[in-house]
């Protein structure tokens, strides 16, 4: 056997092995690998599968590789979602579900009006504030109670219990503390708090033991260890936070509005569009909410991946 | 400034690793300590740095010294380059030194990858490089030669010849038989 005819058959969409006689060797088995002696290069598609058989690989074979263009696979699963939706609409009555194109015309109207944009805008900026407050809070309670057990200790219960009191019975008790208008910053902060603490506990936890001590054998500067050891180590974990909470802030925050009903929300038009069986508009406020969710997610991400640039240059050794 | 180690006694889960060790190492010293494997030098080296505090007696005069080590493990970021790893513990971060010193000891590629990719060898080379290039007053090596061929040793140990300047050492190595002008400390 010789090591240079070893192919990894998952990696081939191509033809793996174009022969002197013009035939070549398609991979499509289960294996992973496929081992081929020197001298057995004259095997062709067709020596193997047939004729016929070899036709469909190839066919089988450019349709792999053209499911492999980037952008493929989503657009296909896009499509598949679309259908479904669609073919939904057509069996479930009106009143009950509302079509991809209903829902385009609700959305396209809704994007006209004004209040839209004041409930889009009065929504966002609550939940942005409620979850800049509890991730600015929980990265500096995690970083502090990694170095006092006793604090860690003290606020033990009350991340346990954000994490397991529901958002529904959280949400009576605040909108007796606070008004109703501010029930989305209280929410969102409930709910990304105790995630931004925990991966930043996880984190800090996971940092090296031995290239600690390294940096306190060679009194390594408190921002050189910060830069070097720290925030390599804790930000993967800040990032996956951030990947959930900002979804979940969302769903929260919105919750919240529902019950409370503050004036120019995103959770009072979607009461109001459940209040009249309007599920066009239902269903048009639930893409724009996806939407403006996915872009919070996409800037907070970004947000966060600069600020740990930032902090690694400000205080690094350029080579 | 000298470090002094009067009585200590340092026990593991009730086991008793070093027992009443009464030592001195004075500026500018050379010290091989020997021993067979389990004895204790490892917990010694670490009772100098001050990562260990012992059960019993005393050290004094660490607090004064600035020490620098290689340890048993590499203890390296493995997503930084070599140079970049010892650039971390030196003040100031000057790289033209670094590489300069480096390359007594890497081939000139391995200056600057990261060292989650060095081999074995490479890496130990670099924890060396790292421990002789760092500012300090004492320079602590642990098996600094584990895993070096031979001709890789010689190079690494004359690189510990030049690069040490008058400053004290404490090697623990079960490679080196003998150390020029150094005393032997056996435990």
């Amino acid at each position: 056997m010789d090591s240079e005819h070893v192919w990894n058959a998952r990696a081939c969409a191509a033809p793996a092995w174009d022969t002197a006689d013009g035939k070549a060797l398609y991979f499509a088995g289960a294996c992973d690998k496929l081992v081929l002696s020197k001298g057995c290069g004259t095997w062709g598609q067709s020596d193997i599968f047939g004729k016929a058989g070899g036709r469909t690989m190839q066919r089988f074979t450019r349709w792999k590789a053209f499911a492999q263009r980037r952008g493929v696979k989503p657009a296909i699963a896009a499509a598949f979602w679309l259908l479904l939706w669609t073919f939904l609409d057509a069996r479930l009555p009106g009143v009950l579900f509302a079509g991809p194109l209903r829902t385009a015309k609700s959305l396209l109207t809704l994007l006209g009006t004004e209040t839209c944009w004041r409930s889009l805008a009065g929504t966002l900026g609550q939940i942005a504030a409620g979850f800049l407050l509890a991730f600015s809070v929980g990265l500096a309670l995690g970083a502090l109670c990694y170095r006092m057990q006793w604090l860690r200790t003290l606020l033990l219960p009350v991340v346990q219990g954000m994490k397991s009191v529901p958002v529904a019975c959280f949400v009576i008790v605040a909108l007796i503390w606070t008004p109703s208008s501010r029930i989305a910053v209280l929410l969102s902060a409930f709910v990304v708090f105790p995630i931004t603490y925990q991966s930043v506990l996880s984190g800090l936890s996971a940092v090296d033991r031995g290239l600690l001590e390294m940096a306190q054998v060679f009194r390594m500067p408190f921002l050189r260890r910060l830069r070097f050891l720290y925030i390599p180590q804790v930000a993967p974990f800040v990032l996956s936070s951030c990947r959930v909470s900002v979804g979940m802030c969302w769903k929260a925050g919105i919750a919240g509005e529902i019950i409370g009903l503050p004036r120019f929300s995103v959770g009072e038009q979607l009461y109001l569009a459940k209040l009249y069986l309007n599920t066009g508009d239902l269903f048009a406020w639930t893409l724009l909410i996806v939407a403006v969710s996915i872009c919070m997610e996409r800037l907070v991400l970004w947000a966060v991946d600069r600020a740990r640039v930032w902090l690694e240059d400000a205080y690094g050794c350029h080579f | 400034m000298a470090v002094i180690f009067e009585h200590v006694t340092k026990r593991y889960n009730g086991r008793v690793v070093l027992s009443g060790l009464d030592w001195r190492l004075g500026p500018g010293d050379r010290w091989l300590v020997q021993g067979a494997s389990g004895v204790g030098k490892t917990t010694l080296l670490r009772l100098l740095v001050g990562l260990e505090q012992p059960d019993e007696g005393r050290i004094s005069g660490a607090e004064k010294v600035r020490f620098s080590m290689c340890f048993q493990e590499n203890r390296l970021c493995m997503q930084l380059n070599s140079a970049m790893n010892i650039a971390m513990v030196c003040d100031p971060p000057d790289p033209v030194p670094i590489r300069k010193a480096l390359a007594q000891l890497l081939p000139e590629e391995a200056v600057d990858r990261a060292a989650g990719t060095l081999s074995g060898g490479m890496a130990r080379r670099v924890a060396l490089a790292r421990a002789l290039l760092a500012p300090s007053d004492v320079v602590v090596l642990d098996e600094p030669f584990a895993g070096l061929d031979a001709e890789n040793r010689a190079n690494a140990l004359r690189f510990v010849e030049e690069r040490l300047e008058g400053r004290a050492l404490v090697l623990v190595s079960h490679e080196i038989a003998e150390l020029a002008g150094a005393k032997r400390l056996k435990i």
